[in-house]
């Protein structure tokens, strides 16, 4: 037996506390019921009504810790982790076009994030620029050519506002996080907010922040557009200096690390990547996985409860006096006792044959076909006449490649079931007898499923092809490892993306006069050449200063190996109408 | 908030009854006395006496509350899988501004209507990275293959007929989503170009983009979007005002045809928004995904509530054992 929740544990303290309270007030009791012997419980009875008390509070605790018995419910494979989601909000006020780094503090930013993305090669990013306001420059993706040629489009003058506003950043970059676990966001900036000071920003939650602080200490002028130096209203020449602390202190109080970028420093670039690696991925974190029973209630966790329920009730309607009333209220109890024990049994059974269901649909969609159908059985032995569960044992034994378990599996589910489900089952049945070689029985299944489901094209030409050559499959085809299932077992209880999952395995569509009679083929097309390869793609460095205009062709952000297609143009972004005017802010830096 | 077994809210109807029938052997008394003027004169009790019974009754009822299993609703499933990598490309030539896409009430540009089939093709697919590429007489990478739909659904929106340029530059396109697609981490990679097929823009041709795409992995299914009938067109004429004007824009299957067979996918014809619908699901079962749904659980609040009824009862027992002892 193990405990999902064993931090809950320690509410087991409160059995021996209340049992000092019990033996106090059987002392207490004594004592007065010596001096008045007509205030004397009936013999026993206080001892039942505490022993109900003390076995309930026993009970709610062990349910609070939620113990589970069997074998404990963990992944057979572990888990594969996902990558790390990173949004980068790269500072665009006109502040980082100052010159103290070469060539500007923006392109040094650019230079760097390309360089620690290409340090990361499985992270998916995300860009957002800001300046007075925040904006989504590119989505998180996976695609590195995208987000550089993206990257290196965002300048100052796609800001829609002047200014700095390192809450608008954060917000934004939390946005396009969403739900992406783990996450972090990487802050480029210069740090000197322009905004008057916002009381207690709110930050994206539970994401660490690693902030970048770009440029020299020294405060340094600012170009305006025309490139001459930026000056305020009052003719005053501006100059930008750095808030490294502010980025600091931003950066420990969300968990992250800061970094900085100046001529003076060494480049970040290598410990960057090292601490985003650093980060805790998902299987630090329990409840990320769906294995861990988290799972809101078990049938365990309800039956303790009950019980403990059951026996509360039964200690208070216990009188503690023999009197007249002595079997009505014992037997009041027991009753209760009993409906508690027995009314929400079948309410429990089905509610947690779904969750196994569910657990088991997990295990499916990880591959994990021995706990997808440990799971499957552990809800039909809760819910043993449901087609849904039953279907879904047989594809896990297909699956498994135990063919006869299967074929038995399809034909009770498709017994019992609903057309739509029953199709399918008769279809996945005869799947099941032609991997056993017996083209009869496959030929009655497909014929089944046919006069279930007349417009089943898959179990249609599956049969006609049975019907051209009636030869069982050649036995080396029996490799469990590389059989498809006649069915994803998805949504099988609503069904409700049925044809979308169906992809058949057996002899379909194979007689097309190509020669090839392989009915085992997986009819998908083959997996990306080479994931690893292809993450280790190549990321072009930023354009030049100078060059941020006109037509980029090959060799630009964005280029692919490919003369052909390096012929195209990479322009990124909307096109849409550019906006000629912006508003004015007072600091536009 | 969800609730797992509701029926055992039930039992909180039980409270009272109960508490009323223990009353009700509890006012038989437990010890006769003499004389009442001793405990007359000490006047009401205070009211911590109910203290012990309101412990307890709350005790009871979080212990219930515990049993009926409340909990926060889990949050939206983990696609896993490989999933697939899809370019959209979307035609913003003038063409598209034909009025003649037929929907159940009304009557809507093909360029709307692209983009509603294209909305509803990404939300049917959650697990896969869809990314946009819009273009006129050039072509512009809108958005890489990503899982983010709210992203793609407002470049959807965003899209107006013209804003890339007069022109129709399809091969451009084509490559343009071959180049975004080449690195795809996915199982496959799929090019879906909406249009009417005359290509007369751009660096390269829709064959040789199609070739590349073939030659890059990528498969390409086209969409042949309008009607062959001469389509309506909303005007705006600089003396007479917002006018319809009557125009041939037919589609140029041929040319379409080709793109798909050498690009290895297919060609749809969509003459109104219910085609668009066929050719949405149609590529859907043409090239499936194997990302599934991966249900999270959600947070239970049960073992807190039991926490508490177990603190309250431990509370009211060493009340009832001191200050508040009852006899017998």
């Amino acid at each position: 037996m193990i405990f999902v929740r064993p931090q809950w544990l320690w509410l087991l303290a409160a059995v021996p506390v209340c049992l000092a309270w019990a033996v106090l007030a059987h002392k207490r009791r004594r004592t007065i019921a010596a001096a008045y012997p007509g205030l004397a419980a009936a013999p026993g009875r206080r001892a039942l009504k505490s022993l109900c008390f003390l076995a309930a509070i026993c009970a709610l605790a062990l349910a609070a810790a939620g113990p589970r018995l069997g074998a404990p419910e963990q992944p057979a494979a572990p888990v594969e982790p996902a990558p790390l989601t990173l949004v980068i909000a790269l500072d665009c006020s006109r502040s980082m076009l100052a010159r103290d780094l070469a060539p500007d503090r923006l392109s040094a930013a650019k230079a760097l994030v390309l360089d620690v993305l290409a340090r990361l090669p499985r992270v998916q990013a995300g860009l957002v620029g800001f300046a007075g306001r925040a904006w989504l420059a590119c989505p998180i993706t996976a695609d590195r050519a995208a987000l550089a040629l993206f990257l290196d489009a965002t300048t100052p003058a796609d800001a829609p506002l002047g200014g700095t506003n390192l809450h608008a950043a954060l917000e934004a970059a939390g946005l396009a996080l969403g739900a992406a676990t783990p996450g972090a966001i990487l802050l480029v900036s210069d740090g000197e907010e322009t905004l008057p000071d916002r009381d207690a920003a709110p930050r994206p939650a539970n994401r660490p922040i690693f902030t970048v602080a770009v440029g020299s200490a020294l405060p340094t002028p600012v170009p305006d557009a025309t490139g001459a130096t930026l000056r305020t209203t009052t003719g005053t020449p501006v100059a930008a200096g750095v808030d490294a602390a502010g980025l600091a202190a931003l950066a420990r109080e969300s968990g992250g690390t800061p970094f900085r970028l100046s001529s003076d420093a060494p480049n970040p670039a290598d410990g960057l990547a090292q601490a985003l690696l650093a980060l805790p991925g998902p299987e630090a974190n329990p409840d990320a996985s769906p294995y861990r029973g988290a799972l809101p209630g078990s049938d365990t966790d309800a039956i303790l409860l009950a019980l403990g329920i059951a026996l509360l009730l039964a200690d208070w309607v216990l009188a503690p006096t023999a009197r007249e009333r002595r079997p009505a209220g014992l037997l009041l109890a027991l009753s209760l006792l009993a409906g508690l024990l027995l009314a929400p049994g079948p309410a429990l059974a089905a509610s947690s044959a779904s969750e196994k269901v569910a657990q088991g649909l997990a295990a499916a969609a990880l591959n994990d076909q021995q706990a997808a159908l440990a799971a499957f059985l552990a809800a039909r032995a809760r819910d043993p006449d449901a087609p849904a569960i039953l279907f879904d044992i047989g594809t896990a034994y297909y699956r498994l490649g135990r063919f006869e378990a299967a074929r038995a599996a399809f034909d009770r589910a498709a017994r019992s079931a609903l057309p739509p489900l029953a199709a399918k089952a008769r279809y996945n049945q005869g799947n099941a007898a032609y991997r056993l070689g017996d083209v009869a029985g496959a030929i009655a299944g497909y014929e089944a499923a046919l006069l279930l489901d007349p417009d089943d094209a898959d179990a249609k030409a599956n049969l006609d092809w049975l019907r051209a050559n009636p030869t069982p499959p050649p036995p080396a085809a029996e490799t469990p490892d590389a059989q498809r299932p006649g069915q994803t077992p998805g949504d099988q209880g609503s069904g409700a993306d049925a044809p979308s999952g169906q992809t058949p395995a057996a002899p379909q569509g194979t007689d097309d006069g190509s020669g090839k009679h392989s009915p085992d083929a997986p009819p998908q097309p083959g997996p990306a050449a080479d994931p690893a390869k292809a993450q280790e793609a190549k990321v072009p460095v930023a354009a030049k200063d100078g060059e941020k205009n006109g037509l980029r062709r090959a060799s630009a952000p964005g280029a692919a190996n490919d003369p052909v297609l390096n012929r195209i143009p990479d322009l990124p972004g909307p096109p849409a109408t550019p906006v000629y005017t912006r508003p004015t802010v007072e600091k536009d830096w | 908030m969800v609730v797992a077994h509701p029926l055992a809210l039930l039992l909180l109807l039980a409270l009272p009854a109960i508490w009323f029938a223990r009353n009700r052997t509890a006012r038989l008394g437990a010890l006769g006395l003499p004389d009442l003027t001793t405990a007359r004169a000490a006047g009401r009790p205070s009211l911590t006496v109910f203290l012990p019974g309101v412990l307890r009754a709350l005790g009871l009822t979080l212990a219930i509350l515990a049993l009926a299993g409340p909990g926060l609703a889990p949050t939206e499933p983990v696609y896993r899988g490989q999933g697939v990598d899809i370019m959209l490309a979307i035609d913003l030539s003038e063409s598209m501004a034909a009025m003649d896409m037929r929907q159940t009430e009304r009557t809507i540009t093909r360029l709307e209507a692209v983009a509603e089939a294209a909305a509803r093709f990404a939300s049917s697919r959650p697990g896969d990275r869809i990314g946009l590429v819009a273009f006129g007489s050039r072509a512009y990478t809108v958005i890489p293959p990503t899982l983010d739909r709210s992203v793609l659904t407002q470049a959807l929106a965003r899209l107006e007929v013209g804003a890339a340029g007069r022109k129709t530059a399809m091969g451009d396109a084509l490559g343009l989503a071959v180049k975004r697609l080449a690195q795809g981490p996915g199982l496959s990679r799929v090019a879906v170009v909406f249009g009417d097929g005359r290509s007369n823009a751009g660096e390269i041709d829709p064959q040789t983009a199609a070739e590349a795409a073939a030659a890059h992995g990528v498969r390409v299914f086209t969409v042949g979007v309008g009607g062959d009938e001469p389509a309506a067109f909303l005007v705006n004429h600089p003396l007479l005002g917002r006018q319809i004007v009557y125009e041939k824009a037919p589609v140029d299957t041929e040319a379409l045809t080709a793109m798909a067979r050498l690009g290895g996918g297919e060609f749809f014809r969509a003459e109104d928004a219910a085609g668009l619908a066929r050719a949405g699901a149609a590529i859907d079962t043409l090239a499936p995904s194997d990302s599934v749904a991966v249900p999270q659980a959600g947070v239970s609040l049960a073992p807190g509530l039991a926490a508490l009824a177990v603190g309250l009862l431990t509370s009211w027992a060493g009340l009832a054992a001191t200050r508040f002892l009852r006899l017998p």
